[in-house]
């Protein structure tokens, strides 16, 4: 239904940071009771120095999997797996289940969260902090200096001495961060770090995120099925289904994607039209075009009355981004000039009546998935 | 039997008693404590993943968990006299007294550690943590406060089996209650012994108790 080629092409072509994460046909099958499950299907993920990229798809769609294969978590049956210039996939070896010397000093410097936040219960919210510290070998006084720095930096520092028991979730997945954070690690995979708590500390564990990834320069991968996750801090963004990505880019790209599953899903619009001889049309607004009247200059220079059926405006990474559904009288063929009006204007414009009924259903269904 | 003539014996009863209970529970302790973790690390799925190994050491604890104590404590005469030097007397019943304590306790070792949420290994597996880092950062002290019950669990039951060592030249409180309660019919001088034996069990599941609140209570989540 969707075509993944555009995002992925642009991605090719644009890509001016360097990647720091790279997976190429990355696949992972599992073997249960002699029955074979494929969780990725051939993932090929690029993400770049610096950028946060949310993984977004529905549980059992292989997001898990694909974020603990990054960190070698899990092995992937075939294809590599690269982090900051370390093919990790390299320094597993053989078919051993224990991790050699180098993928342990490897891990070391990726960071990651957890859904559930998994701190060690019989440690202080300091001595889990001072955990991958230990495990590299820093000294107790250091470590002690570093773990009191890093929570100042998530905004627990009265709570060193408290165990996990007595913290609130919110609480604890700062701490989780600030464990992940321990190492200097260049990159951090978050396994769903939002999922477990309340939309009040989801914003601002989300704010945290993304205040480390802007003041550290951090690189940060999430899985998410949120997709208010992927809105309120997500640079890039992949759709995952069925263990393939279908569809990846940065946030803009995708907005601009005609017929991008994602960005509908971002800006859910609907309405049908109000009577026949009506053209419906869906208006994406991005960048500069968000703060122009353009509605108004369009029926004003055509004088045409407009009706808008529906509309979503937000901020998408920083940005103003808006989705509108207008009607314009007359079929298609009378508005051809308007249309090519506002595509004039820098707009992405998606007929949702096209002149082909397939077209109709296909759009409607598009818009059903994203109201979901 | 007056109580002038009890005391005496109740006391060194008591003592012998517990100098086998206690040496017996520490060489438990220290050999079940690592196999109990070998057979988690070795099992389907674990860190050390060996199953030939899982099975010889299943195989081994079954044995020792599916013979009773008092057929234990005589077909291991050789060896007690192999290792001690007798097989008469407090000292040579450490060895029978361990050698059926350590696979029920290595038991419930391996359930203690399964315990363990599996979120944590994978949480310092991420930070490049090892087997041994596992082991003794995540395994052992998530899990201590099981640890410590079945600590308490396995002293009360050796008390039972030292009682048992009394048939078959064992000192200690069972000792005295065969030897004086039974064959020489002092009815009162078995409920002595019994009295005794009942505070003994009752002073260490409560201090049993008492260890594992202490322990549980640092953080009740995770």
């Amino acid at each position: 239904m969707n075509a993944p080629c555009p995002a992925q092409l642009r991605r090719a072509l644009d890509s001016d940071g360097n990647p720091v994460i790279t997976t190429s046909g990355l696949t992972k099958v599992y073997q249960s009771r002699g029955r074979e499950v494929t969780a990725l299907d051939g993932v090929d993920l690029h993400v770049r120095e610096g950028e946060v990229y949310g993984v977004i798809g529905q549980s059992g769609a292989g997001k898990s999997s694909l974020i603990r294969c990054v960190n070698l978590l899990e092995r992937p049956t075939t294809g590599t797996v690269t982090v900051d210039g370390v093919d990790l996939t390299a320094l597993a070896g053989g078919g051993g289940r224990r991790a050699g010397k180098e993928l342990r000093q490897a891990r070391s410097r990726i960071g990651m969260v957890f859904q559930h936040f998994n701190l060690l219960s019989s440690r202080t919210v300091q001595a889990n902090i001072e955990l991958p510290l230990e495990i590299l070998g820093v000294s107790g006084r250091e470590r002690s200096r570093k773990a009191l720095e890093l929570l100042d930096l998530v905004g627990l520092a009265d709570k060193a001495k408290a165990y996990p028991g007595q913290l609130s979730g919110g609480q604890k997945q700062r701490v989780g961060i600030a464990r992940a954070l321990a190492g200097d690690p260049k990159v951090l995979l978050s396994d769903e770090a939002t999922s477990a708590l309340d939309p009040e500390t989801t914003r601002s564990i989300l704010q945290l995120l993304r205040d480390l990834n802007r003041q550290l320069g951090l690189t940060v991968l999430l899985i998410t099925h949120e997709m208010d996750v992927v809105k309120s801090i997500c640079d890039s963004a992949a759709l995952m289904k069925k263990g393939r990505i279908t569809e990846s880019g940065t946030v803009s790209e995708l907005l601009a994607t005609p017929g991008s599953e994602l960005a509908a899903e971002l800006f859910p619009v609907s309405g049908d039209p109000t009577g026949e001889d009506r053209t419906v049309v869906d208006v994406t607004f991005h960048g500069e075009a968000a703060t122009q009247p353009v509605i108004s200059q369009l029926s004003r220079t055509y004088n045409i009355d407009i009706s808008i059926l529906g509309a979503a405006m937000d901020t998408v990474a920083g940005r103003q981004v808006g989705r509108m559904r207008i009607e314009l009288p007359g079929r298609y063929e009378d508005n051809v000039v308007p249309v090519g009006f506002l595509r004039e204007r820098g707009l992405q414009v998606d007929v949702v009546e096209a002149a082909d009924a397939a077209g109709v259903v296909a759009a409607a269904e598009l818009i059903k998935e994203g109201a979901k | 039997m007056t109580w002038s003539d009890m005391q005496p014996l109740l006391t060194q009863g008591t003592y012998d008693t517990l100098y086998m209970v206690l040496w017996s529970t520490l060489v438990t302790v220290l050999a079940g404590l690592p196999l109990g973790i070998l057979l988690v690390l070795t099992d389907k799925g674990g860190l050390l993943q060996n199953r030939p190994l899982n099975k010889v050491l299943g195989v081994i604890v079954n044995i020792g968990r599916s013979l009773p104590f008092i057929i234990l404590l005589i077909f291991l005469i050789p060896v007690t006299t192999a290792v001690v030097g007798t097989f008469i007397g407090p000292t040579a019943m450490i060895v029978p007294l361990a050698i059926g304590a350590i696979p029920f306790f290595a038991r419930l070792v391996e359930t203690a550690v399964r315990e363990v949420d599996h979120g944590l290994v994978e949480a310092v597996q991420s930070m490049g943590g090892g087997v041994p880092t596992l082991v003794w950062k995540v395994l052992l002290p998530q899990s201590l406060p099981s640890l410590a019950a079945g600590v308490t669990t396995t002293v009360i039951t050796l008390v039972g089996y030292s009682a048992m060592a009394g048939a078959v030249g064992g000192e200690g409180l069972g000792s005295k209650a065969i030897t004086y309660g039974f064959q020489r019919f002092e009815t009162g001088f078995m409920f002595a012994t019994v009295a005794v034996l009942i505070a003994l069990v009752t002073v260490v599941q409560l201090l049993g108790d008492g260890v594992v609140r202490l322990l549980a209570r640092r953080g009740r989540t995770a």
